[in-house]
């Protein structure tokens, strides 16, 4: 097209003024020559051709006009008229311009965060090279153990190399231990050097033997954390400092990276597979598996290779039957370690917005083929005047354009500020794209751009086409009254219909969120969150790759009973107990067998068993529904077992529990024997059933307590419920668990775990909920305003109808029944396309059917209220008209 | 009424040239004018260039650089097949001009 070709050529002006100028100069020796051949002398022949030629500095200027501005001139043309018409009438400009800034503003916040998530390239060289290596279990992306990572590391030919990330942070630490940092990462030594090619600012890299056991006690920091704690202190390497109350040695700090946003840590310290399944934590290490692709290995290559070493792993650990729900997934590595069900939203909620979008764009299509029938008459004369309908529609559109342009750059600002909004209302679920920041970029502003240009062209084509379609004599003759209404009122009327359809999809979507997001908040825990602190016993002066010194269980003992103690001392703590699993951190399957009944040993009976001291139940707040909890007493061995309801039904079915015995084969208690039969113990209280799942939506499982006396285990869970504010004792707590010989480790209030289990719903419910709510503010415009015009249109009719003898009450019921007729079809057409939006979003939800008739009717009750209310402020205006002087006007 | 005003003349006159005479450079137009029209037409090079590359903005003509019979570069541009449509138009509206011109002064 001409007019882009002029705007590129504005970017190319220097090319093109050089093309000029050799042009012309070629002009000119062309004319010496022929000078020259008509016998001419040098000296004369130039001259001539000079004179011929006139100025040569101003004949460029114009030929260059030619190029860019000048012929721009059709396009300002219509720009300035554009202006003109806008400032010409405000109310409608103000009007457009805000609803597509509307419905632009939530597209730039939802894509910003979908770019950040799932499409930005990442700014590491070579990028297309790194892969992440997940293991998947039962369809979910599940951890890989560090001897598992060793395992790959050792066979994987496709890789220039693979690297291992623990999940298990470490901090920077106080002395003292009562306050938390700086989170760090353990990873495999050059696994930012090498594999994400950051470079080393200053001091080195780890080598490649750190992170074996006395070789671990080193560190390299990022460049924002040097900066910023240590001042950029040139010496910094080689000074020790705290992480976890051990000095580790500052050996290199990285260039400036993406990692200085620090969204998984601040530093690193290095890793390697050691030769024990257990290292310092107790637990095996839990980590991802990041590498490098050799040039030319594709990502399928990687996956059949990996794939083949997954079944050799398997077969050589001996998982059978587990090992078969296990996957190896090779993917590249991209922006999205956000957990399935947010990335599910997101692309949910962007679906949402571009509906919003739509209604926005119905809204402004609305208000010009209004306005339209108030420039019929000037339409129409330019038409006469010699404008080709083709200019007219150009015109028409620029002007759509202008409008778009303007809501765009108010949409840009408005997705800003919304784009911060929802980043800060779930931090922590962003924390871990830290690739790509979430922000306005060009990618971003590029997308605001094109669904600008659609939201114009969108908006603009149909009412000008409609304008253009002019009866040229007819208009001229008439006013603007009563010309050609109904097609007119036809096209708008299809317009708010489906607006009404769009709104009511929206709505019925954020309706069944909020339900289902009401409803996980109405779960039933069975414990108290509120008021508990949870954390880990972590070990303290122990190579944190090393074996951990076991003690005998009497010190164990003593160490806990100790610890308890002095928990129990802190001001503030009413409760304190140990425990191997907090609630709402997984179940585990423990097998058993009754007492009096063979055992089966194809079907074997498990249940999660949590080893706890007995002080375990009122420190959650479980509810006892049988017999009692343990208690002190139950040291002795076998002395008791107690289990939840779940157990009682699964497993006991109408016998009395209080009569049974269990058979646990728990080894690991003082003075028995590792062949010993297993002994029987009594169930002694059967308690409420419990959120002991990762989930808060998981069933309740068959569970089993013992108390940890009988079964001393070192390293495990504490939990504390206080009578203050819980946040506010987190310090003392730190330094009473340190003063007992444990590192403190992930404290955390038990209501922020289950806040965070319910964010991405919150998430989800809350954004879902607000451009609902957009969605219906738009429609309820639209019908306002489409109303408004009916009633500007037909005031003759009503007029003359109350001349008639129709009171003011039939006027006012006249036009809310025809605004509500288009507001019903429009909402009946949207509940078929809520249920289909409800069919996508159900496996999302909690606890709500496909067809949610609670939600669906309360939102077509809102929406249709909404709708007599936005028919009934133009329905008053109308029955105010004065039928006089209706007919004298006539 | 048709767009008729001395730059559409010389509009008409290059885009005439250039079907005539297949592609030629801005010199060669100006030759070609003056010596088509029997020196009666003289086109100013201050008009010709600025035309040509509004043309070519506009799509009517092409260009291409090439070597002169005198081995010098030139800018040669050639018609398109909108400047085809264009010179018809072109063609019409001035037939129009010289028949309404000559009316009136057969009036008058």
């Amino acid at each position: 097209m001409a007019v882009f070709r002029r705007i590129a050529n504005l970017f190319r002006r220097s090319r093109i003024d050089r093309e000029i100028e050799a042009e012309l100069q070629s002009h000119i020796a062309l004319r010496i020559d022929d000078n020259l051949a008509r016998g001419m002398s040098a000296a004369e022949a130039r001259r001539d051709a000079l004179l011929r030629f006139g100025n040569p500095t101003a004949t460029r200027e114009r030929v260059t006009a030619a190029d860019t501005t000048l012929s721009l001139n059709g396009f300002t043309q219509d720009l300035h008229y554009a202006l003109r018409q806008l400032r010409r009438s405000p109310g409608f400009a103000i009007t457009a311009t805000l609803a597509l800034a509307l419905g632009i503003g939530p597209n730039v916040a939802i894509f910003s965060i979908i770019w950040a998530t799932f499409l930005a390239p990442l700014p590491y060289p070579n990028g297309n090279e790194l892969v992440v290596v997940w293991n998947h279990y039962k369809g979910e992306r599940v951890p890989t153990t560090i001897q598992d990572f060793a395992y790959f590391a050792a066979r994987a030919r496709s890789f220039q190399r693979l690297d291992y990330e623990s999940r298990g942070l470490v901090h920077l630490t106080s002395a003292d231990a009562s306050q938390v940092e700086i989170a760090g990462v353990p990873g495999t030594p050059g696994s930012y050097t090498k594999d994400l090619g950051i470079r080393i600012a200053l001091g080195r890299d780890f080598f490649p033997d750190e992170g074996s056991p006395g070789r671990d006690h080193v560190l390299v920091m990022t460049n924002s954390l040097w900066r910023e704690r240590y001042y950029a202190d040139p010496q910094i390497i080689g000074k020790f400092v705290s992480v976890d109350l051990e000095p580790y040695e500052v050996v290199g700090v990285l260039a400036p990276s993406p990692l200085d946003r620090g969204s998984a840590g601040l530093f690193a310290v290095p890793i390697l597979p050691g030769t024990d399944a257990r290292t310092a934590a107790g637990t095996p290490q839990h980590g991802n598996i990041t590498g490098r692709l050799k040039p030319g290995v594709t990502i399928a290559q990687a996956q059949a290779e990996m794939t083949v070493i997954e079944k050799q792993l398997i077969k050589d650990r001996g998982w059978g039957r587990d090992g078969d729900a296990l996957s190896i997934r090779v993917e590249a590595f991209k922006n999205d370690w956000l957990d399935q069900k947010l990335r599910r939203s997101l692309w949910l909620l962007l679906a949402a917005v571009g509906l919003v979008l739509l209604i926005a764009c119905a809204n402004v299509a609305n208000l010009q083929l209004a306005r339209a029938v108030a420039r019929r008459q000037e339409i129409a004369a330019r038409l006469a005047l010699g404008a080709t309908r083709r200019q007219i529609f150009t015109q028409l559109l620029t002007e759509s354009l202008m409008l778009a342009l303007i809501g765009g750059a108010l949409g840009v600002a408005l997705g800003w500020t919304l784009m911060k909004m929802v980043t800060a209302l779930v931090p922590d679920l962003f924390k871990q794209s830290q690739a790509a920041e979430v922000g306005l970029n060009l990618y971003v502003l590029g997308f605001a751009v094109l669904v600008t240009v659609l939201a114009a062209v969108v908006s603009g084509c149909a009412p000008g086409l409609q304008a253009t379609r002019v009866n040229l004599s007819g208009t001229l003759k008439q006013g603007t009254q009563c010309v050609g209404k109904r097609t007119r009122v036809r096209m708008q009327s299809v317009l708010v219909i489906s607006e009404f359809t769009l709104a009511m999809i929206l709505l019925a979507g954020a309706g069944m969120a909020l339900h289902s997001f009401w409803n996980l908040t109405r779960i039933d825990l069975g414990f108290t969150a509120d008021h508990v602190v949870t954390g880990f016993l972590g070990p303290l002066n122990t190579s944190r790759t090393g074996r951990l010194p076991m003690l005998p269980p009497e010190q164990v003992i003593a160490k806990e009973r100790a610890l308890l103690s002095r928990l129990s001392a802190v001001p503030g703590t009413s409760h304190a107990a140990l425990t191997t699993h907090a609630p709402l951190t997984g179940f585990g399957e423990f097998p058993f067998s009754m007492a009096g009944q063979p055992s089966d040993p194809s079907h074997p009976l498990d249940a999660d068993l949590n080893i706890v001291t007995p002080d375990y139940f009122k420190t959650f707040g479980i509810r006892l529904v049988r017999g009692r909890f343990l208690n002190e007493g139950d040291a002795a061995a076998a002395s008791a077992v107690v289990v939840n309801g779940a157990f009682v039904r699964r497993y006991l079915g109408n016998a009395d529990p209080l009569t049974q015995h269990l058979r646990l084969p728990l080894l690991n208690f003082p003075g028995r024997s590792a062949s010993a039969p297993p002994l029987e113990y009594p169930i002694v209280g059967v308690v409420h059933d419990m959120a002991q799942g990762k989930k808060l939506t998981d069933d309740p499982q068959p569970e089993m307590w013992v108390s940890m006396w009988q079964f001393p285990s070192d390293y495990v869970s504490f939990a504390v419920r206080t009578s203050v504010d819980p946040e506010a004792m987190m310090g003392s707590i730190r330094k009473a668990v340190a003063a007992s010989g444990y590192k403190p480790d992930k404290l955390r209030t038990m209501k922020g775990t289950v806040e965070s289990l319910r964010s991405s719903d919150r998430f989800e419910a809350a954004l879902l909920a607000g451009f609902a709510a957009l969605a219906l503010l738009l429609a309820a415009v639209g019908i306002l305003g489409l109303m408004t015009f009916v009633v500007a249109q037909r005031t003759h009719e009503i007029g003359v109808r109350m001349a008639l003898g129709a009171r003011r009450s039939d006027v006012v019921a006249l036009v809310v029944r025809s605004g509500m007729r288009l507001a019903t079809v429009g909402t009946a057409i949207g509940l078929v396309g809520a249920l289909t939006f409800a069919r996508v979003m159900q496996s999302t939800l909690y606890g709500v059917h496909a067809i949610d008739m609670g939600s669906l009717s309360a939102v077509v009750v809102l929406l249709l209220g909404v709708a007599v209310l936005a028919c009934w402020i133009p329905a008053r205006r109308s029955a105010r008209i004065d039928p006089m002087r209706v007919l004298r006007e006539e | 009424m048709a767009k008729n005003d001395l730059q559409g003349t010389l509009d008409l006159l290059v885009l005439k040239t250039l079907a005539d005479s297949g592609a030629l450079h801005g010199y060669g137009i100006v030759l070609h004018i003056q010596n088509a029209s029997g020196e009666m037409l003289r086109v100013e090079e201050g008009s010709l260039y600025p035309a040509l590359h509004r043309m070519e903005q506009s799509g009517w003509i092409a260009a291409e650089w090439a070597m002169t019979e005198t081995n010098r570069r030139a800018k040669y541009y050639k018609l398109t097949a909108a400047g085809r449509r264009q010179l018809d138009i072109a063609q019409e509206s001035f037939d129009q001009l010289v028949r309404g011109v000559r009316a009136v002064l057969r009036y008058a």
